[in-house]
């Protein structure tokens, strides 16, 4: 999959081809381990559970929600951070990716704060209208979008700043507005980027846990995403638990090679 | 249609000044790397915004900093031909010739048909279908001029049209621009570090050092009579400047040359490296300008070479290799320069 | 996911609660100077108070005693020790959790009961919704939560609701139950069911009600040194001090009732 203007076929130093095996192991033994201890005969009965069907569903909505989500409000702040001057950029940069660092239970009991019944904005949203977000999917919809989308504004923001500015400016004296620019030369551009982030950004709330459960709760059916339903297994049926870790991975696995085939297979 | 500049711009410590007319010809903004040339093309084609001054085309406004007028680029229809082409590199060649079109409300189908048009006419109708980056570089140059002439732009402006050529291509695909900038009609300009380039493709030359013009006029004004040390050395000639009295001119730099018909006052003196001849023994006879330097170095020059002379003044001399040989220019020494007083050109600062 | 039969395992939980205090053994206490070393300590979340409270008390006791806890999950801990953790001394939430590890061989001697955990119904502090009874928890507008069943407090919440012929909707069914506990806190939700242990636990932040016994589900909290304890003397002198009266009082302090 290289691209034919770039030099292929050099031989890795042994050390680097060493540590670069080692980190090979280090990522794949465990899910070796996983997979030895699972009950694969399971599997069959396992996917005409209702429960696990459910489970699986509302996860795939709220993470493909929590993906539009963080693509609609991230591009437009990424191109922010990347192109404006405004003053304090930098602070709102930090912002932006702080719960990429927060632990998420502490994110999830800050988005109580924020977002709660009794939260600075929740109590407002719930005195006028009686909606709530904890205990509802827009509530897991959110928290996983907080977790998720600063993976896609970092990602989408380098991907801009590494950018030819040249080309959006040959577009401009072609006569096309910023709007058409962004649609058809800067966005087309940055698309490996955007697809990475958005594959970073999906995966990431896909397996979102912390704030989650901190913020969302767990009820099957409404709130209860898979890695809340493995971790509860883990419990109580810790092989479920294992057979449901490899369902989620190869739903992610088939996703992500499917989007990379799509957006990054030329060059 | 005319092209009238006028615009002040301050970027840290440099600062761009620049007056400018241009009519229905092609005129050649030369200088030395960081002179101001390209922002100065960014100005005209309002990339980059002048502190002050005016910017007009054909009789409409496109920047008066007085009355806080800036047209944005998307506007001033003004053809843009960059000096790496920046051709959109996930659109074929015939959707980069379209994108202006459809930007300027052409529907899909005649836009792709107006640009399939421009593509055969530069000669490219085989590669409509490639992307930029299976394209060769005079290839991609010529979809770019195709882009930047598809808009129907009332001015052109080329950023080192050549530059990223290799050396090779660069002849035939000179004489084919040429050929295609004869056909635009409106003010062209040209941004060229190379000598060949502004003479072959331009009809005036404007040069520009340190954010400043010069000098402007015809080509052979400015290879006859340059202005400036860059202007000079872009003609191949040794230029001093100096103070005439009597058919002498005492230099600024030191030393004195003796030239036909000089008026008496501040002059540059121009001599042509051809017309300097080196002998090891001081030469008696005709020549009026003879002096002693020695050899800083030499090079080849085409089929001739070209020896530097440390002296009073230095001087560049361009000799046969046969006479190079002869005089023996590895083994160091003094050696005689000799320019007769009629082959120097003087002209008032 | 297979679901447990919960009443039926809540029934024999409560037989065993009873039974408790005939099956303790002689404490067994070993000369002070001899002991040394660090003592690990697995224990169930919810025992945090408590046993650090009596860790700090053995560590005066022996001054070269190092007593290190790790607390979480009892069914963590127990999947932990069963995969080889080098603990001393294991104290869990649950019978089910403790026989996991006795069943794996790994008990030296037998698990002791040390103390009881009652369910209370926690609420807001000062109770504003006024609930009294696990029947108010089904009224319309009062949001509750409750521990997953496949966590015990979960499991123990469901039996005495179903005792009390109750079904509930809960709102969430969360991964412990001290996240049952700061839903509550936080005001997110209106009521819950926990453990006594966890209302002290939280001091004023929230308000317990107490559930009558006819309706109310015990759980037993069983404590034993492990057969593989790197430092099997100093093991069972935690276990000692769980048991001392000192350690009662430390425990009767955090909301648990003693055997």
């Amino acid at each position: 999959m290289s691209s034919p203007t770039r030099p292929t076929g050099t031989t890795a130093p042994r050390g680097i081809a060493l540590l670069g095996v080692l980190a090979v192991v280090f990522l794949t033994l465990p899910l070796i381990g996983l997979a030895s201890r699972t009950p694969w005969t399971q599997l069959a009965t396992l996917l005409r559970d209702p429960v696990v069907i459910q489970t699986l569903r509302l996860s795939l909505i709220a993470s493909l929600s929590a993906l539009l989500l963080s693509t609609v409000l991230g591009v437009p702040l990424a191109w922010l951070l990347a192109r404006s001057h405004f003053p304090g950029r930098r602070l709102v940069r930090a912002l932006a990716v702080l719960p990429m660092v927060l632990p998420p239970v502490v994110g999830g009991v800050a988005l109580l704060l924020a977002f709660g019944r009794r939260g600075l904005f929740g109590q407002l949203l719930f005195d006028a209208t009686g909606l709530s977000l904890p205990f509802s999917t827009a509530g897991v919809i959110v928290a996983e979008t907080f977790v998720a989308m600063p993976f896609l504004v970092v990602t989408v923001e380098s991907g801009l700043r590494s950018l030819d500015r040249g080309y959006e400016e040959a577009a401009a004296t072609l006569g096309a507005t910023r709007w058409t620019i962004i649609r058809t030369v800067t966005l087309p551009l940055i698309a490996p980027s955007l697809a990475g982030g958005m594959a970073l950004c999906w995966a990431r709330a896909l397996g979102e846990f912390g704030a989650t459960i901190s913020f969302a709760g767990n009820l099957p059916g409404r709130t209860q995403t898979m890695p809340l339903a493995v971790y509860l297994e883990l419990e109580s049926n810790p092989s479920a638990a294992y057979l449901l870790s490899f369902v989620l991975l190869a739903i992610s696995i088939a996703v992500l090679v499917g989007m990379r085939d799509r957006y990054l297979g030329q060059p | 249609m005319s092209l009238h500049v006028d615009v002040r711009l301050r970027r840290g410590g440099f600062a761009l000044d620049v007056a400018l007319d241009a009519g229905d010809e092609t005129v050649a903004v030369v200088g030395p790397n960081g002179a101001g040339k390209s922002t100065l093309l960014r100005c005209i084609s309002g990339l980059a915004t002048p502190d002050d001054g005016r910017i007009t085309l054909d009789g409409r406004v496109l920047d008066d900093r007085e009355r806080g007028i800036h047209t944005p680029p998307e506007h001033r229809r003004i053809g843009v031909v960059f000096q790496d082409y920046l051709l959109f590199p996930h659109r074929s060649a015939l959707d980069n010739v379209a994108f202006g079109l459809r930007a300027g409300g052409h529907r899909g189908r005649a836009a792709r048909r107006r640009a399939a048009d421009w593509l055969s006419r530069v000669g490219l109708a085989d590669q409509a279908a490639l992307r930029p980056a299976h394209l060769s570089g005079g290839q991609a140059q010529r979809v770019a001029l195709a882009r930047a002439l598809a808009i129907d732009p009332d001015a052109l402006l080329l950023d080192e049209p050549l530059a990223a050529l290799d050396v090779d291509a660069r002849q035939d695909i000179r004489r084919r621009l040429r050929e295609r900038l004869r056909g635009f009609r409106g003010p062209t300009l040209l941004v060229t570090h190379d000598p060949i380039e502004a003479a072959t493709l331009a009809d005036r030359l404007v040069v520009l050092e340190r954010g400043h013009i010069t000098q402007q006029g015809t080509i052979d004004d400015v290879t006859r009579r340059p202005r400036s040390a860059w202007a000079a050395q872009l003609a191949g000639v040794n230029l001093y400047e100096g103070s005439a009295a009597d058919g002498r001119v005492t230099l600024h730099g030191g030393g004195q040359i003796t030239a036909a018909g000089v008026a008496d006052g501040a002059v540059f003196v121009a001599i042509p490296p051809s017309a300097v001849a080196l002998f090891r023994q001081r030469p008696s006879g005709t020549p009026r300008n003879v002096w002693a330097g020695r050899v800083d170095g030499f090079d080849r020059f085409g089929d001739r070479v070209r020896v530097h002379l440390a002296g009073t003044p230095a001087v560049t001399a361009e000799i046969t290799p046969a006479a190079a040989a002869e005089l023996d220019l590895a083994g160091g020494g003094a050696v005689h320069a000799a320019v007769k007083a009629t082959e120097v050109t003087t002209y008032p600062r | 996911m297979p679901r447990l039969r919960l009443t039926a395992l809540a029934g024999v939980l409560i037989v065993l609660a009873a039974c408790a205090s005939a099956e303790e053994s002689d404490g067994a206490t070993s000369p002070q100077d001899t002991l040394a070393g660090d003592v690990t300590v697995f224990a169930a979340a919810s025992l945090t108070d408590a046993l650090t409270e009596i860790g700090s008390e053995v560590e005066r006791m022996y001054a070269g005693v190092t007593v290190t806890f790790n607390f979480a999950g009892s069914q963590q801990l127990a999947t932990q020790i069963v995969e080889g953790a080098p603990a001393d001394v294991f104290a869990s939430a649950n019978l089910a959790q403790m026989d996991v590890v006795a069943d794996a061989g790994l008990v030296a001697g037998h698990p002791v009961m040390f103390a009881r955990n009652r369910l209370q119904i926690v609420v807001e502090p000062g109770n504003p919704r006024r609930i009294a009874t696990l029947r108010d928890l089904q009224r319309d507008g009062v949001t509750v939560v409750l521990a997953a069943p496949q966590v015990p407090a979960g499991r123990y919440a469901r039996a005495a609701l179903d005792r009390a012929g109750i079904a509930l909707s809960p709102v969430s069914l969360e991964t412990d139950v001290r996240a049952v506990l700061s839903k509550i806190a936080l005001g997110e939700a209106d009521a819950g069911i926990v453990y006594a242990s966890d209302v002290a636990a939280a001091g004023d932040r929230v308000t317990g009600v107490e559930i009558p016994d006819a309706a109310n589900v015990v759980a037993t909290n069983p404590i034993a040194a492990l057969a593989a304890a790197p430092n099997a003397e100093a093991a069972q002198a935690f276990v000692a001090a769980v048991r001392s009266e000192a350690g009662r009082a430390a425990l009767a302090r955090a909301g648990f009732e003693l055997p």
